[in-house]
């Protein structure tokens, strides 16, 4: 059979980390990327007599992932012991929720690359905003394990990570394509990002996650037998990975074969799956309830109040920006990041003023300032948006002054690039410094356009003999002769006048020796 | 000055109130405790480590804050030993294990803090089966503890080494762990009374875990109202340990004090007679108790019959759980972090040395079978059914404290057995926890104390235990109190100790 009578059905369990102060059950506390073993406690080393106690601020975190997520959260769960040796797991367990997770259902708003899926559309004006939902099984805390560092002959242990609150995101099986997958990873690591929990970087491992892989022919009601690809670490080795194993597979079945479930690993110097190990030799966990600690119950009313704080999410905000007559694409680019979506928000509103509806087009200019040069400059000086030395109500005051005539667009581009690298000045002050002040003085104009026309005869002629492109030239003049500071329209009118004027003055174009 | 030989036989409470109002320092008890350490350990084996030094400079320091005039603690000056399943920062902690040679903990664990704080001086660290696995003390790889006794007869276990201390007179306060009784049964096979408090109202922080649902700390001492001595500062919320209860202290001492009158008027006491019907109850000990019943109801108590369905499925249900989570709780020792490490070429034979070398036969059996019993396709018919077993019964025990106010029984079925008898026989050894492990599968308190001797040569303890509900401690406590004002079981010294010819002081 060709790849494309099955289909694909894939699954993620994604791991991320919850970028809490301290750890999940010890007061240790963690941050990525500090030297090896100086980030350990009694606990984390699981020394006799330790006994965990679960942080309080890494079950918010996880309250607030899960209500983002419209999951339902269990107003009781409970922890349990998950037991495998390893060396970077120092109590020989790792405490998470097996039976009774914390939440339960939700799912992940996607981009929809499918036309059969339902969609969403976007509300009010612009292009329909297409998305779909993947539902999740659930989502349930748990804590890292340490580090192995394997070199030459000696294996080195890290337990800085050990401990480290996590939590593992279960999808359904109800992604169709390794490309959805990687959406889907990419809006989970939005929804994370938007509610500051965590850093969600895949290369640093704050992100990870195995995707579960099975074919099966199109229309099939039954599910294929699935593998397990683990320790993804970067979009392109998620996508790349699935790939590879859909090809794998789809090979298998054309040769009549059987699918083993197994557990895979992926190879990105070869772009190939290789099997860890079978199911059937599956290390079996012992689950065991943690009896150090008694069930999570979690009130109503701290629910209600965690989910009273809510940030507004990537999708909601994308509808109101197509509601705002911004294509979906801009929506897309503003909303990739809370920081870049705020940014936008509050440059529009101290345009438009804090209680008035904004418009279109003010929306559209704030659109074009922030996704052209604000992003040129940012992505120049490589500084996040978060960190913009340029405020919003900087950006609003600027964009104001190009509105009521003051400067021009090209005068504020040199304006913007002056109060990026010097955030102490002002707009109007760079503009009353520089000399940028657009001259919108009609007489001054006038003869500027004049001297133009009288000191370049040969391409007057030629305009005037309906060489239209040299209509260009001449404003170029204008403007250089003014320092870039007349104002363009004004230019372009006065310069039609002037024109027409000398239209009439002159020889009919029948004369021309060209 | 008091005698040594007056100093050593003194409750704490005595101590604690000499040393304040300054009848004697700190410092002359601690010479007087540490010279009967030397005096008789050669022949019990009670200490694992004794650590003189660290205890004369906090003898040292409770008598400079006392010169200071600073405030005492309740336990000032107290000699007190810890069973070696106690976490001591700085001080070697081996919990009865090969695998922990060598391991000094760096934190300091909540009871060794807690007693410190109160002023007690710390004697030393004492010796138990390995990892609290154990009913006489015999499974551990170094030297036998014998019972003052009878010094060719066990102590008890697990806290054997706790119980032989105490009654030796080389501590005063020794504080035990009890998983399945092994407070309670030692306690009762030395002639002490030894407290398990209920679930969670002393911390286990610090205390190495071989059940963590079962384990609770408690003290073991010579008179009731040094257990409610101790208990009042070891109780207590803890943040470090989230299963600890967070429910206030009430004043025991009070409710020793108003049982020491003797008199247990209104008090409904339960007994569950289908359990000393069973087999193997020793004929001695159903003497010792049933005088004892015949003091309790003397005193003005009230016996009431009650039942307990389930009483039968608790030594299986216990020993299906208790494995499971020790199975758990030993995994961490790896040879990795800490500890012994025997190492080999490859992770898997390091791991399988260094466990195999590390823990001796009995926690070995355990962690088999526990392993066994956590395995996904054995769980359902194992662990989730002793689980369930747990609940009927905890709901037992609760219908039963509806008609009653205590439960009796006697702790051990037997009085201490020789050395070596039963060593070859787990099953046997498993059955002598028949009536102590309810209270720690229902999370409920319950004390033993000393209620008789039986006839046979050599002269062995025999002990009462009483059971009550949940945080029922007080009314335990006045109980025992009273029980113990009746009688003089409690006053007669080890034959180890009388040939000395000590009189007993205080």
């Amino acid at each position: 059979m060709a790849l494309a009578d099955y289909e694909v059905v894939i699954g993620l369990e994604v791991h991320c980390q919850l970028a809490t102060r301290t750890k999940m059950f010890s007061p240790c506390p963690y941050t990525i990327g500090s030297a090896p073993n100086t980030e350990i406690d009694a606990y984390t080393l699981g020394l006799p007599g330790t006994l965990p106690v679960p942080n309080r601020a890494a079950i918010e975190a996880a309250v607030r992932l899960a209500l983002a997520l419209g999951c339902e959260v269990q107003p009781r769960s409970s922890w349990a012991r998950k037991h495998y040796f390893y060396p970077d797991l120092p109590k020989g367990y790792q405490i998470t929720q097996a039976d009774a997770p914390y939440a339960k259902g939700g799912h992940v708003e996607i981009h929809d690359r499918g036309a059969e899926a339902p969609t969403n559309e976007g509300e009010g004006e612009g292009e329909a905003l297409a998305s779909k939902r993947i539902p999740l099984q659930r989502i349930h805390i748990e804590e890292d394990a340490g580090k192995n560092v394997h070199g030459g002959e000696l294996s080195l242990i890290d337990y800085n990570r050990a401990g480290v609150p996590l939590v593992e995101i279960v999808s359904l099986p109800a992604l169709r394509s390794a490309a959805e997958a990687a959406d889907y990873m990419r809006a989970l690591r939005e929804v994370v990002r938007y509610l500051g929990i965590s850093a969600a970087n895949m290369e640093e491992g704050s992100l990870r996650c195995d995707a579960n892989v099975s074919l099966r022919e199109r229309g099939a009601s039954e599910y294929g037998i699935r593998c397990e690809i683990k320790n993804l670490n970067s979009f392109k080795f998620l996508e790349a990975a699935i790939l590879a194993e859909v090809r794998r597979q789809a090979d298998l079945l054309d040769r009549g074969e059987r699918i083993v479930s197994a557990t895979l690993s992926y190879d990105p110097e070869r772009d190939r799956v290789s099997i860890m190990r079978s199911k059937e030799s599956a290390a079996d966990y012992r689950y065991l309830p943690e009896p150090d600690m008694p069930p999570l119950l979690l009130d109503g009313e701290w629910i209600a109040a965690i989910e009273h704080t809510l940030p507004a999410l990537p999708w909601a905000r994308r509808r109101r920006l197509v509601g705002l007559g911004l294509s979906a694409y801009d929506a897309g680019v503003l909303t990739a990041e809370r920081e870049l979506a705020d940014y936008f928000d509050q440059t529009l509103a101290a345009l438009t003023g804090a209680d008035a509806e904004p418009s279109p087009a003010a929306a559209k200019t704030v659109s074009n300032w922030i996704t052209g040069e604000l992003m040129r400059l940012l992505n120049a000086s490589e500084v996040e948006i978060a960190a913009c030395p340029v405020a919003p109500a900087t950006l609003a005051e600027l964009l104001g002054l190009v509105d009521d005539g003051t400067i021009s667009g090209s005068a504020a581009k040199k304006v913007l690039e002056r109060v990026f690298a010097e955030p102490s000045r002002a707009p109007l002050e760079v503009v009353e410094a520089e000399g940028l002040r657009q001259v919108s003085d009609r007489a001054a104009i006038v003869a500027l356009v004049d001297a133009a026309l009288d000191a370049h005869p040969k391409q007057l002629a030629q305009l005037l003999g309906g060489k239209h492109k040299v209509r260009g030239f001449f404003v170029g003049q204008v403007m250089r002769a003014s320092q870039g500071k007349a104002n363009p329209q004004l230019v372009s009118a006065l310069l039609d006048e002037r024109l027409a004027e000398r239209r009439d003055s002159t020889d009919p174009p029948g004369d021309d020796h060209a | 000055m008091a005698s040594e030989a007056s100093l050593v036989d003194r409750s704490a409470r005595a101590l604690a109130a000499g040393v304040r109002d300054g009848s004697f320092s700190a410092s002359e008890i601690c010479e007087a405790l540490l010279a009967r350490i030397d005096a008789t350990e050669d022949r019990v084996h009670a200490y694992r480590r004794v650590t003189p030094e660290r205890a004369r400079a906090q003898a040292r320091a409770i008598d400079e804050a006392r010169a200071r005039g600073d405030a005492l603690g309740p336990l000032a000056g107290v000699p007190i030993a810890l069973k070696d399943i106690f976490v001591t920062a700085g001080v070697e902690t081996n919990c009865g294990s090969k695998i922990l040679a060598g391991w000094t903990p760096p934190y300091a664990g909540s009871h060794a803090q807690r007693l410190a704080d109160a002023g007690a001086v710390v004697l030393g660290k004492l010796s138990m089966d390995e990892f609290g696995m154990g009913s006489s003390n015999e499974n551990t790889p170094w030297e036998l503890v014998r019972n003052p006794w009878a010094l060719d007869y066990v102590p008890g276990g697990s806290s054997g080494g706790t119980a032989a201390a105490v009654s030796a007179r080389s501590c005063v306060i020794g504080l035990g762990s009890d998983t399945g009784g092994s407070i309670r049964q030692p306690a009762s096979l030395c002639n002490l009374v030894g407290l398990k408090p209920s679930y969670g109202r002393v911390s286990r922080r610090g205390m190495i875990a071989f059940a963590s649902s079962l384990d609770q700390a408690g003290p073991m001492t010579r008179a009731v109202e040094d257990a409610a001595l101790a208990l009042q500062v070891l109780a207590g919320p803890d943040p470090r340990d989230s299963s600890s209860l967070d429910v206030p202290v009430p004043d025991y001492l009070a409710a020793v004090d108003a049982g020491a009158r003797g008199q247990l008027d209104g008090l409904r006491i339960g007994l569950h007679r289908a359990a000393l019907e069973r087999e193997g109850l020793d004929a001695e000990v159903r003497r010792c108790f049933e005088a004892a019943l015949a003091e309790l109801v003397d005193a003005g108590a009230e016996l009431v019959d009650v039942e307990l369905p389930h009483f039968d499925h608790a030594v299986a249900c216990y020993y299906v759980l208790c494995t499971a989570e020790a199975s758990s709780n030993l995994a961490r020792y790896d040879g990795v972090r800490y500890g012994v490490r025997e190492a080999r070429p490859s992770l898997a034979e390091t791991y399988a040395a260094t466990r195999s070398r590390g823990f001796g036969a009995e926690v070995k059996r355990r962690i088999l079978l526990g392993t066994f019993v956590l395995r996904a396709e054995s769980y359902a018919d194992y662990y989730g059914r002793a689980m369930k077993i747990r609940t009927l019964i905890a709901r037992d025990y609760a219908a039963a404290f509806a008609r009653c106010d205590l439960l009796a029984s006697p702790t051990s079925p037997v009085p201490a057995w020789p050395i070596g008898a039963k060593i070859d026989d787990p099953l046997a050894m498993y059955l002598s926890d028949v009536f102590t492990i309810g209270a720690n599968l229902a999370g409920l308190p319950a004390i033993s104390i000393p209620a008789g001797f039986c006839a046979a040569a050599p002269r062995r303890p025999i002990g009462l235990q009483l059971l009550a509900p949940r945080l029922a401690e007080p009314s335990l406590l006045r109980a025992a109190a009273a029980y113990e004002a009746r009688t003089a079981w409690h006053r007669e010294r080890p034959p180890l100790i009388a040939a000395t010819g000590e009189r007993e002081g205080g």
